[in-house]
């Protein structure tokens, strides 16, 4: 049996590893890269959310190939049909010249899938990735096909107040283990990337997990304790974006349509345990929560339309939440 | 490694320790600023005279609040994962040492590192310096109460010293407080044992208290006043309960002189019946010679004769010197003689033979008892003589004891009549005898009484029923001094007192009687409660007015009054009734007025004067 401070030194190692690698191509976003990583590392798909030319896909695509996995890319687009994500039953001819339908998978069945700019297609065509995020199998005429795991679903998608773009339903949002804003480069960062890419080399990552490895790395981030008072804050958090619950401050009562459901608990919780363990713990801080909260909250919490009118932000709805649930907590001695 | 959950409460119980401490630190200043808001509280009920809170009665209950504060911090129960959680907080060890305690079984794959990182971040933690002291809103809200309760406290006192009108009121107030209590110490002595009297404890209560408030500035000159009276109130009772008391002592102190008389009496008493006895005896035996025969009728031998001739001499000396007990010499010469006779006969009584060496007959031998038994109560007698003589000797010839008697019987009579005086409450005379005068009496009867008792120290009855008297006196004594303080109660606003030269002369009411005392102000009447108008606002007469002094009055201004004599009979005028009918009613009411002392004593005589000259006029 191996030895508990071993592999976390060995999942931190990785971690490093495989940042380290993307960093090759990707230039700056690493709060982006590293949220990305922690999805991944979670099991959990992640949302990538910011304007056309940031360096999405490239992101997700490095990612991809510092995996060893397979890779599929879906240009999602108005026209996109959900059989075209998921695969179809099509008539083939067998050497003896008999007719039978047989399933062609689509490019849902990967290890890794890139939907890209997932809010261009219609919201029907959108669905059809439900069931393989959050079953792992899709289903054809009738059939069921599990996919190989691990399977993740890295989306991104332009801004809703784009044109010809349709806002992912609510359950499908709810599906995202992270919801990650990619914002514009600094200026060195834009000059480092026009650096690397108006220059002869282009640079590659190299491949430095495998999927066992990662697979690996999804069990251990399972196994970090967290203390029963941490789990009861990120708990509290997830009640406090219920509008008229106990813990909820007026803000949320105002603003918000919809908090956030179970499924945001479990996804604060796990993120919050890949947190500790890169922060060189083996046990879950409130910080790490804290750190969790946006990037796990934020697409799980549906303003309304008074939000709206008023420019509130989920971000800043979540800062309120947090500062709110924070003062709530006294010390157990008040001394 | 795994760590058990009570080897985590021992690595903690420095921290636990130290947090106390700071829970202490806390709960205290939340405890004391509870009790100095109470005691800000209990100064202005104080203040307001709702109750009555002694000074260090304040700074008691802030402590009380401090105390209590800290005991509930030393007993509330301290949790390991509380303290445990609050290092993580403090030490910013981001919750591994509250995770690490719920992972004591190291059965998880991270619980060891867990554990062992946890130890490692407790270590760096030192209690001191996570736990530090600070000062909080709690500490600020505990001086901030502190400052009211004792901005509350010493309001007065500077109001009094801030406000000139109220600060001239004040050194009057304080200079009567101590007027009282230097004169009521006696009575605070008296009132601290154990059998005191209640009125004693009260006044001494009340005094404590005027001079409390006198002190602290918390009463105004009408509250004063008001106390004032009370205070005299109950003086008065107290006096007229010790006056009766004294009245009793000297009742008793007499009824132990009378008792040494009555002893006296009784002495002498015995020894008129021996001498009468011995008449008896002396008649009997006269008889027995004149008639020649003895009792029983049988004619005296020569020998019988010259027995009865010599026990008639025996008798007839014993008689004498009965008679004349300033004989002692003599008293004694023949109590010796009939011992030796006693013995003579005796001696033959036992050898059966007379003095010749004749054997004794049986009727002879009867009559040796009998003589025996005779010349023993003669014995008997002039002994009883010798003692009682002696007794009055010392007594009746000691003119100590007769004086001692003397005074004490009148000093009895007047201490009857203080206190039928007193009694009476329509009755405006002054007492007998002052306080002053009692104690001197007493003072020279205590004198008297204990050189009598030192006298006769050898002399137990006497001794005895002597200390009895003294015992008696020295009461009257501690009495007397408790009287007087009662008495000085009521000059202690007295001219150059509280009121000062600005306020007249008002009678006050004081001790065993009426005493001069003054008037703060219109309407303020010292010692008499009942006619103090409690400040209540005069109404404004809207006619011109004028001091003026009138007859039976102190004068308004020093100097000599001015007065005008009137002589009777009167210009004659309007009355329809005849001067010599209404005249004897008011002549008898003048000269109860004069009785009563109710004229002032200047005056009395022009008044007398006034009446005579009407006598004239209605004769």
């Amino acid at each position: 049996m191996e030895d508990g401070k071993q592999l976390a030194e060995w999942f931190r190692a990785t971690f490093e590893a495989i940042r380290a690698q993307v960093a090759r191509v990707v230039v700056g976003q690493e709060e982006v890269v590293e949220n990305v990583l922690v999805a991944v590392c979670a099991g959990g798909h992640a949302l990538l959310e910011g304007v056309p030319g940031l360096g999405k896909t490239l992101l997700v695509r490095t990612l991809a190939q510092t995996f060893s996995l397979q890779f599929s890319r879906i240009q999602f687009t108005p026209d996109l049909m959900p059989a075209d994500i998921t695969g179809t039953n099509i008539l083939a001819e067998s050497e003896t010249g008999a007719r039978t339908f047989v399933f062609r998978p689509g490019p849902v069945f990967a290890n890794i899938v890139l939907a890209d700019e997932i809010n261009r297609a219609t919201p029907k065509t959108q669905s059809a990735l439900l069931e393989a995020m959050q079953e792992q199998a899709v289903t054809v005429a009738g059939k069921r096909y599990p996919l190989e795991p691990p399977f993740w679903v890295l989306a991104t998608q332009n801004p809703i107040e784009q044109e010809g773009t349709y806002p992912l339903p609510e359950a499908q949002l709810d599906r995202f283990f992270f919801k990650i804003l990619v914002g514009y480069p600094t200026l060195d960062e834009l000059r480092e990337i026009v650096d690397r890419t108006t220059g002869a080399e282009t640079p590659q990552a190299e491949s430095v997990a495998d999927k066992e490895t990662l697979l690996k790395m999804q069990r251990l981030v399972r196994e970090v304790p967290i203390a029963r008072p941490v789990q009861d804050f990120a708990l509290k958090l997830i009640v406090a974006t219920h509008p008229g619950s106990e813990y909820a401050p007026p803000e949320v009562n105002k603003y918000v349509r919809y908090g956030s459901s179970p499924r945001g608990a479990q996804t604060l919780i796990l993120a919050s345990k890949v947190y500790g363990l890169l922060d060189g713990r083996y046990n879950v801080a409130r910080e790490d929560v804290e750190r969790a909260l946006k990037p796990a909250l934020r697409h799980r919490v549906l303003l309304n339309f008074e939000a709206e009118a008023d420019g509130i932000t989920p971000d800043q709805l979540l800062e309120i939440v947090l500062a709110h649930v924070k003062r709530a907590e006294t010390e157990p001695i008040r001394v | 490694m795994a760590i058990t959950a009570y080897e985590w409460s021992g690595r903690l119980r420095p921290y636990r320790w130290r947090v106390r401490m700071l829970l202490a630190w806390k709960l205290g200043a939340i405890g004391g600023t509870a009790g100095a808001l109470v005691a800000a509280l209990l100064s202005l009920l104080d203040w307001r005279a709702v109750l009555f809170v002694p000074t260090h009665g304040l700074p008691l209950v802030v402590l009380a609040g401090i105390l209590l504060g800290v005991v509930y911090a030393m007993l509330v129960r301290l949790p390991d994962s509380a303290i445990a959680q609050l290092i993580d907080r403090r030490a910013g060890l981001k919750d591994r040492l509250q995770t690490a305690l719920e992972h004591t079984e190291a059965s998880h794959l991270f619980d060891q590192p867990l554990i062992e990182d946890a130890q490692r971040a407790l270590q760096s933690a030192h209690p001191a310096q996570i736990f530090k002291p600070r000062f909080t809103r709690w500490q600020g809200l505990f001086l901030g109460a502190v400052a009211l309760a004792a901005l509350m406290h010493f309001l007065p006192q500077i109001l009094a010293l801030a406000l000139p009108e109220r600060r001239e009121e004040q050194k009057e107030i304080v200079e009567s407080a101590k007027q009282i209590e230097e004169v009521v110490k006696p009575i605070v002595e008296e009132a601290k044992k154990p059998n005191a009297d209640e009125i004693a404890k009260r006044i001494a209560q009340s005094a404590e208290l005027y001079n409390k408030r006198a002190r602290e500035a918390k009463m105004s000159k009408q509250e004063a006043l008001l106390r004032y009276n009370q205070l005299l109130e109950d003086a008065r009772k107290l006096e007229q309960k010790n006056t009766q008391k004294m009245s009793d002592s000297a009742q008793k102190a007499l009824t132990a002189g009378e008792q040494l008389e009555k002893l006296a009496q009784k002495k002498q008493q015995e020894l008129n019946n021996a001498f009468k006895d011995l008449q008896a005896q002396l008649q009997q035996i006269q008889q027995q010679l004149s008639s020649g025969k003895d009792l029983q009728g049988n004619p005296l031998s020569a020998e019988q004769r010259a027995s009865l001739q010599n026990q008639m001499r025996q008798l007839q000396a014993t008689m004498r010197a009965m008679q004349n007990p300033a004989n002692a010499q003599n008293l004694q010469n023949q109590l010796n003689d009939l011992q030796k006779q006693v013995e003579q006969l005796q001696k033959q009584l036992q050898s059966g033979k007379d003095a010749s060496g004749n054997p004794l007959s049986k009727e002879q031998m009867e009559a040796l008892r009998k003589q025996i038994e005779q010349l023993q109560q003669q014995i008997r007698a002039l002994k009883l003589s010798q003692e009682a003589q002696e007794f009055l000797r010392k007594l009746y010839s000691d003119p100590a004891f007769k004086e001692a008697m003397e005074r004490l019987r009148k000093l009895a009579e007047e201490m009857r009549k203080n206190m039928q005086q007193q009694q009476n409450p329509n009755n405006a005379e002054k007492p007998q005898l002052s306080p002053e005068e009692i104690e001197k009496r007493l003072q020279e009867l205590e004198k008297r009484i204990e050189e009598l008792a030192k006298k006769y120290q050898t002399d137990e009855q006497i001794h005895q029923l002597a200390q009895q008297i003294l015992e008696q006196v020295k009461q009257m004594k501690k009495l007397n001094q408790c009287n007087g303080a009662c008495s000085g109660l009521g000059m202690c606003f007295g001219p150059g007192g509280l009121a000062g030269g600005a306020l007249g002369g008002m009678p006050g009411f004081g001790g065993g009687g009426i005493r001069q005392g003054p008037i703060w102000d219109k309407g303020e009447f010292v010692g008499q409660p009942e006619l103090f108008n409690q400040g209540d606002k005069q109404p404004e007469l809207k006619i011109p007015m004028k001091d003026t002094a009138v007859s039976g009055q102190q004068p308004l201004l020093p100097g000599p009054a001015e007065y005008q004599d009137f002589e009777a009979p009167p210009v004659p005028g309007g009355s329809s009734i005849p001067l010599n009918q209404a005249l004897p009613t008011y002549q008898k009411k003048a000269e109860q007025a004069l009785s009563q002392q109710n004229i002032p004593p200047a005056e009395r005589k022009r008044v007398k004067r006034y009446f005579e000259s009407l006598q004239k006029g209605g004769n």
